[in-house]
């Protein structure tokens, strides 16, 4: 008899674990196993950093002491941006207390040592968001209006992990391919969430089909009108195109079109991915530009998954990161890293030292493009990411051109393409 | 048996329970956020913090050798101290950010943050009402106070100690990169005739209110290094360093035969050849109306 009854235990045990196994995964393709999507989330295999992915390592899960689960992205050594209805998603709940939240920094959030485990200092939700939490019976209405943003603030920088890049410039371009990453439910374009168990780090790809700058809400305070991004879960059979020309309008998202044919790796979010990234390549880099906010379905074909446009907040944003905010901390008692200008040290007080440039004072920048000061000839300096060896002195009012490979701090070459002509500068502290 | 088996039974029972129940390690009921007890569903309020704005004051700040000190006041208590970045006055007010151009200090304190304004000088601001009588809004700060010029803090003297392994493992820049490559990774689809619109059921959160089991809690004493604090290492080798005379140094043009010429003179500048040509625009905004340190 108890054989029988052990044989049974086993079963059950067994059954338990391949169910579990089958229900960590989120919104895929239904002609797709998981393998894929995970390994983008992770960056592994042929999902390495590059030009055709971006690092997914600066996504992280935000859950809350009593269980609450949301995505969101680090944008500063010490920053988080996610969504505001992940915290605070009424007017009735309670404002929320950032001793009670987490913001773990790994691919598997439940399997995270606890060195990637971050207390949060203090929570920052949008000011609109707040100021339209009372209008629907007190469930708000900031979703729609591109305002459902927060920022997590840590107690402490987190080391040797590039935050993600803001994206400053042009909108983002309607029809250019989208990567989205997240720790949401499984779900499957045939069958919607099947549970809401997932702590993986899942990726995917879309096609990036609305681009709303500001809202048309002209019954609403310009102060409280953000802008929206959206995407839609195409199937293989192309069926499903929510976003297509001929499709009711949705919110604020306005007319548009949107293909019908799915990518291979075409994903939705779910429950869960709430604050997610969105990333574009733009400008030379892979930029998070939205936050998930909401969708329309259970995450079946044709769910649409509308974002909050992080460019329309920019100035909100900037407001609250530091500057250098794109540099990764390096953990060396105040040296960072910007990926294209390569470490140096980063001092209070706002001077720094560059290991090729030397001293340079910076006021701000958040590390795409500055002005820096040197006390020597050149002066008054300006770089971007996409530009950087040249560099513009005011003083010369001429572009230069560094030989970054020959120059250490204490001599410096370049070319001064007003005399069009190499010089060495010695002395460069 | 029997016991073995209730004991079997009474370990793997939880576990059975978690392949349908979300988390067997929650209390009953605690997988849903629990609703603020006795809490009426009003219109929010702005988050209630205390005014430290009118307790204290940021009422002055100088820069020594690189490092910023600020006084901060504490009118309750009548007692003024001097506090660095990351630093905590008596009373647990602590600097977080200073904000050398709008001169705004960002305080901490109990886990929110303030903004403190330099107190302007009373004596400034202390006119004469103007003789056409007009209000007194005209005596504020750009009245006032005329445009000074701002400053940069002093430059650091010393050369900083480069780590180790950045010695020998220069940063490997390339030339720019070409967002022109955008274009081809926007992986655009043949336009295919849409069909009508799937039913649109509303809006669905995106957030997990929910099932999962709480996380594990850091460590009590997880450290709080809101900035590292930094200190320039001089360095003992004085074939590491040129003369930190920065000012008399710096005005001068570039130099082509110095003491140092030794060490590449392997590099024929007259012979390299040109780099691509430069980017065609210009910056988009002048430099920062900032000037160099009076020291």
């Amino acid at each position: 008899m108890s054989n029988v009854i052990a044989c049974f235990l086993f079963l059950i045990f067994t059954t338990s674990i391949f169910a579990e196994n089958q229900n960590r995964r989120l919104g895929k393709l239904s002609t797709l196993d998981f393998t894929d999507y995970y390994s983008l989330g992770v960056n592994s295999d042929n999902f390495t950093p590059s030009i055709q992915y971006p690092d997914l390592s600066s996504v992280g899960a935000i859950r809350s002491e009593d269980g609450i689960l949301g995505t969101g992205t680090l944008i500063a050594p010490n920053i988080v941006v996610t969504a505001a209805h992940i915290l605070k998603n009424s007017s009735s709940a309670p404002t929320p207390t950032a001793s009670d939240w987490k913001f773990i920094l790994h691919a598997n959030f439940d399997r995270a040592p606890s060195g990637s485990k971050y207390e949060i200092e203090k929570i920052i939700i949008h000011p609109s968001w707040i100021a339209r939490l009372p209008e629907n019976g007190g469930a708000g209405d900031g979703d729609i209006l591109g305002v459902d943003l927060a920022l997590l603030f840590l107690k402490q920088n987190i080391t040797q992990i590039y935050p993600a890049s803001l994206n400053f410039g042009d909108p983002e371009p309607i029809g250019g391919r989208v990567v989205l990453a997240g720790y949401g439910s499984l779900a499957d374009g045939e069958e919607g969430v099947l549970s809401i168990q997932n702590d993986k780090r899942l990726g995917g790809e879309n096609i990036l089909d609305r681009v709303v700058e500001e809202v048309d809400a002209s019954n609403v305070s310009k102060a409280h009108r953000g802008g929206l991004l959206a995407i839609d879960f195409d199937s293989p059979q192309g069926n499903s195109n929510s976003l297509g020309s001929a499709s009711a309008l949705i919110d604020y998202l306005g007319e548009g079109n949107s293909s019908s044919n799915p990518l291979t790796f075409e994903s939705s979010t779910a429950v869960g991915d709430s604050g997610g990234p969105l990333f574009i390549w733009t400008e030379g880099a892979w930029r998070v530009v939205g936050s998930v906010s909401y969708g329309t379905s259970d995450s079946t074909y044709g769910d649409i998954t509308v974002y909050t446009r992080l460019a329309s907040q920019i100035e909100w944003l900037k407001s609250h990161i530091p500057n250098f905010a794109q540099a990764r901390d390096l953990g060396l008692n105040g040296w960072i890293e910007l990926d294209w200008f390569g470490p140096f040290l980063s001092l209070p007080n706002n001077w720094n030292f560059h290991q090729v440039h030397g001293w340079f004072y910076n006021s701000k920048s958040i590390g795409e493009s500055f002005w820096v000061w040197q006390g020597n000839h050149l002066g008054w300096w300006w770089t971007a990411r996409t530009l950087y060896p040249y560099i513009f002195s005011d003083s010369l009012k001429s572009w230069l051109y560094v030989d970054v490979g020959e120059s250490t701090y204490s001599k410096l070459f370049y070319f001064n393409y007003d005399k069009m002509s190499w010089s060495k500068l010695l002395n460069n502290l | 048996m029997f016991i073995r088996l209730i004991w079997m039974l009474f370990c793997l029972g939880p576990f059975l329970l978690g392949s349908v129940a979300p988390n067997p390690f929650l209390k009953p009921g605690s997988n849903r956020k629990p609703p603020p007890p006795g809490r009426p569903i009003v219109s929010p309020k702005p988050i209630a913090r205390p005014n430290i704005a009118q307790e204290i004051e940021f009422k002055g700040y100088f820069i020594l050798q690189g490092k910023a000190y600020f006084s901060v006041f504490n009118k309750k208590v009548n007692h003024a101290e001097w506090i660095t970045i990351s630093e905590k006055t008596y009373e647990d007010f602590m600097a977080e950010q200073f904000n050398l151009e709008t001169e705004t200090l960002t305080i901490v304190y109990e886990g929110q943050s303030f903004d403190l304004k330099l107190i302007q000088s009373k004596s400034g601001s202390a006119l004469p009402s103007s003789n056409n009588g007009s209000p007194l809004s005209k005596l504020g700060p750009s009245a006032a106070k005329p445009k000074l010029p701002q400053y940069m803090p002093p430059k650091p003297k010393n050369t900083p100690k480069i780590p180790a392994w950045l010695v020998n493992n220069k940063s490997n820049n390339t030339m720019p990169g070409s967002s022109n490559q955008s274009a081809s990774l926007n992986n655009k689809r043949n336009s295919i005739p849409s069909l009508p619109g799937l039913p649109y059921p509303g809006f669905v959160p995106r957030r997990t209110p929910s099932t999962l089991p709480p996380f594990t809690a850091l460590p009590p004493n997880n450290p709080f290094t809101n900035t590292p604090n930094i200190q320039s290492q001089p360095s003992n080798s004085p074939s590491n360093i040129q003369s930190p005379n920065s000012e008399s140094s710096g005005n001068a043009e570039p130099s082509e035969s110095s003491g140092l010429e030794n060490l590449n003179s392997e590099i024929d500048l007259e012979n390299l050849p040109p780099p691509p040509p430069p980017p065609n625009i210009l910056p988009p905004s002048p430099p920062p109306n900032l000037l160099p340190s009076r020291e």
